[in-house]
């Protein structure tokens, strides 16, 4: 039997108190997703600030429409969508206020190698994420993290395919150059240290 | 590194990382999510729809009533013929009396074409005349013809003794002839104008009617209520607009006073029940009904243009208004008799009383019949429309504002009081 779909009890009793509007397991439910979410929002958000408009939206909007979560999926995934779907209605919102970033021109180092890789936690690689430009941002979460075709991204963001592909190559090419330079600055700290020692 | 490895990199790191947000980020949501126990007033549009659409027929019925009974009273010389305020010692040729006794004619008569309809009436329905009915079609020197033959013939004429007859004939035959002519709706016009200043002759007369003064009454008031609540556009909430319909019955007191027959100003006091179906909206949107029974003060403050257009019903007269004016009102308490608390744990405001402010425009006709000198009664619709000055905050509702609009038969018995009446005219 799969229970992949199937909602843990105490989050099923806390889901059916929101329905109810109590505001009791309102306030659980937001503890209990309240980092993975905030997490999501830190991903297409270039700020801490906008991150928090976010956290906010998504979750009034998941409190009023709870009740159209019939348990036929995981809850988890079911509030992840809420999210990524709030941030795409912010990004297209505010889309004309970003500025307008210019793409380096760079040829990445083809040789960064796992050793080097371990040494970026994820703290450093959301750093990364939210240096891209809005558009590089957006387009590479949801297809590298989120799953979605460029085709749907196209439809999402009102972009042509050709466009989502374009950009989700360049955020490549921007983070790949990211983790370069964060990897040389990690190293030449070490060797800092180790002259020291 | 191939991009499949940057994209899982990223994605292993990241898809389930978490970070945890301020802890003020909670009440920031907290304060935006909809109150708890918010009662809203449920959408019973369509029942107040066919509640307006039945309060219409009952007024259009009303109304084709009284003038049905206006008219059958208007074709009776009995009924009428007191209506000329008789003074014996008059010795006016017929002209001159029909020049007094209808002010209009008199005032009118620069126009040969009601001369000569005046004339035609005359001649051809009472005197029975078809030459004089020829001749009166062209000038107004066959008008002066016409009564000359009217005064000869009236000298043997069984039913014209007097020059009041005369004019009380020529109104009560006034609209029969000429049906189907271009005359039809000038004749219309004329008898409405004339009959109506008899009419206010035989209120005169008779002291039925003081068209100055003070008065006093009872009134009550059926209707239909609706209240439509907005929500707060912070909660993000799809329906934004509510609208609940429930019988209102209102009762009350009444003082007036009539500056002439044209105009006069009324204030009023009334308490207002209505028994609100409301609903719990909750987290899910959906609703959780319960009863709630608000009661209200009303002091409408209103304007009256009165009208005459009726003669009367079953031989009283009747005045006919149009009324507008504001209403102050206050919400006196509201109570929940048969609310589940259990679905409101907490929470117990929903009883006590509150005081909140509201304004409204009113509008009405209404008819008043008068039984004798002292008393009439008054019966009509009327509409009040307007919102409130206050949220409901003390008892929990969606609102911020709402607006409200009643539609409803009112009833009142009236006395006037006999001092400080004077009639004018």
């Amino acid at each position: 039997m799969d229970t992949s779909h199937q909602i843990l009890p105490e989050l099923l009793e806390i889901v059916e108190g929101c329905k109810k509007g109590q505001r009791k397991f309102q306030e659980q439910l937001y503890r209990y997703f309240a980092g993975k979410m905030f997490a999501i929002c830190m991903r297409y958000s270039y700020s801490k600030e906008e991150a928090e408009d976010m956290l906010q939206e998504g979750f009034i909007k998941a409190f009023n429409h709870i009740d159209k979560y019939r348990g036929e999926g995981p809850f988890e995934g079911w509030m992840r969508r809420i999210f990524v779907n709030t941030s795409i209605e912010m990004f297209r919102k505010n889309s004309k206020m970003y500025p307008l970033t210019e793409l380096t021109v760079f040829t990445p180092n083809q040789i960064i190698g796992n050793n080097i890789l371990g040494d970026i936690n994820a703290n450093d690689m959301m750093r990364m994420v939210q240096k891209l430009s809005p558009g590089y941002r957006m387009a590479f979460n949801l297809y590298a993290i989120e799953g979605f075709t460029h085709k749907e991204i196209g439809e999402q963001l009102g972009i042509s395919e050709g466009t989502s592909k374009s950009q989700v190559a360049r955020a490549r090419m921007l983070l790949q150059k990211m983790i370069e330079d964060q990897s040389k600055k990690k190293l030449s700290n070490e060797q800092v240290a180790g002259y020291g020692k | 590194m191939e991009n499949n490895e940057l994209d899982k990199l990223f994605k292993d790191a990241l898809a389930a990382h978490e970070f945890l947000p301020q802890e003020k980020m909670w009440t920031k949501i907290e304060n935006q999510l909809p109150t708890k126990n918010k009662i809203v007033f449920l959408p019973w549009l369509k029942v107040g729809l066919a509640a307006a659409l039945m309060g219409a027929l009952v007024t259009a019925t009303i109304i084709f009533y009284v003038q049905k009974s206006s008219k059958q009273v208007a074709v009776k010389n009995n009924e009428i013929q007191p209506t000329i305020a008789v003074k014996e010692n008059e010795t006016a040729t017929e002209n001159d009396a029909v020049k007094n006794e209808i002010p209009f004619i008199k005032n009118k008569q620069t126009d040969n074409k009601t001369a000569a309809i005046i004339s035609n009436v005359a001649t051809n329905n009472l005197v029975k005349n078809k030459e004089a009915l020829n001749s009166a079609n062209n000038s107004s020197a066959a008008f002066n013809q016409s009564h000359e033959d009217l005064k000869t013939k009236n000298n043997s004429s069984q039913f014209m003794a007097t020059n009041q007859n005369l004019a009380l004939a020529i109104i009560s035959k006034f609209k029969s002839p000429f049906v189907g002519s271009d005359e039809v709706e000038f004749n219309r016009s004329i008898h409405r104008r004339v009959s109506n200043d008899v009419f206010i002759d035989e209120l005169l007369r008779r002291q039925l009617y003081f068209v100055k003064g003070f008065h006093v009454g009872v009134k009550t008031e059926f209707g239909n209520s609706w209240i439509s609540a907005s929500v707060p556009a912070s909660s993000n909430l799809n329906i934004t607009m509510r609208y609940v319909i429930n019988a209102a019955l209102a009762y009350g007191f009444t003082a007036g006073y009539d500056f002439n027959n044209k105009y006069g100003v009324q204030i009023e006091y009334h308490t207002l029940t209505q028994n609100a179906q409301l609903s719990e909206v909750l987290g899910n949107s959906s609703l959780q009904n319960s009863t709630l029974k608000l009661n209200y003060h009303h002091i409408p403050l209103l304007f009256k243009i009165k009208w005459h257009p009726l003669r009367g019903i079953e031989s009283k007269p009747v005045v006919m208004n149009y009324v507008f004016g504001i209403q102050y009102g206050w919400l006196n308490s509201n109570s929940a008799p048969n609310i589940d608390y259990t679905l409101i744990p907490n929470d117990n405001a929903i009883n006590k009383p509150v005081h909140l402010n509201e304004l409204n425009a009113v509008a009405a006709i209404s008819y008043d019949v008068y039984f004798n000198s002292f008393f009439f009664l008054s019966f009509g619709g009327r509409a009040t429309f307007g919102g409130n000055m206050q949220k409901y905050s003390s008892t929990d509702l969606a609102a911020t504002k709402s607006r409200n609009l009643n539609l409803g038969l009112e009833l009142g018995l009236h006395y006037k009081l006999p001092f400080l009446q004077k009639r004018v005219r």
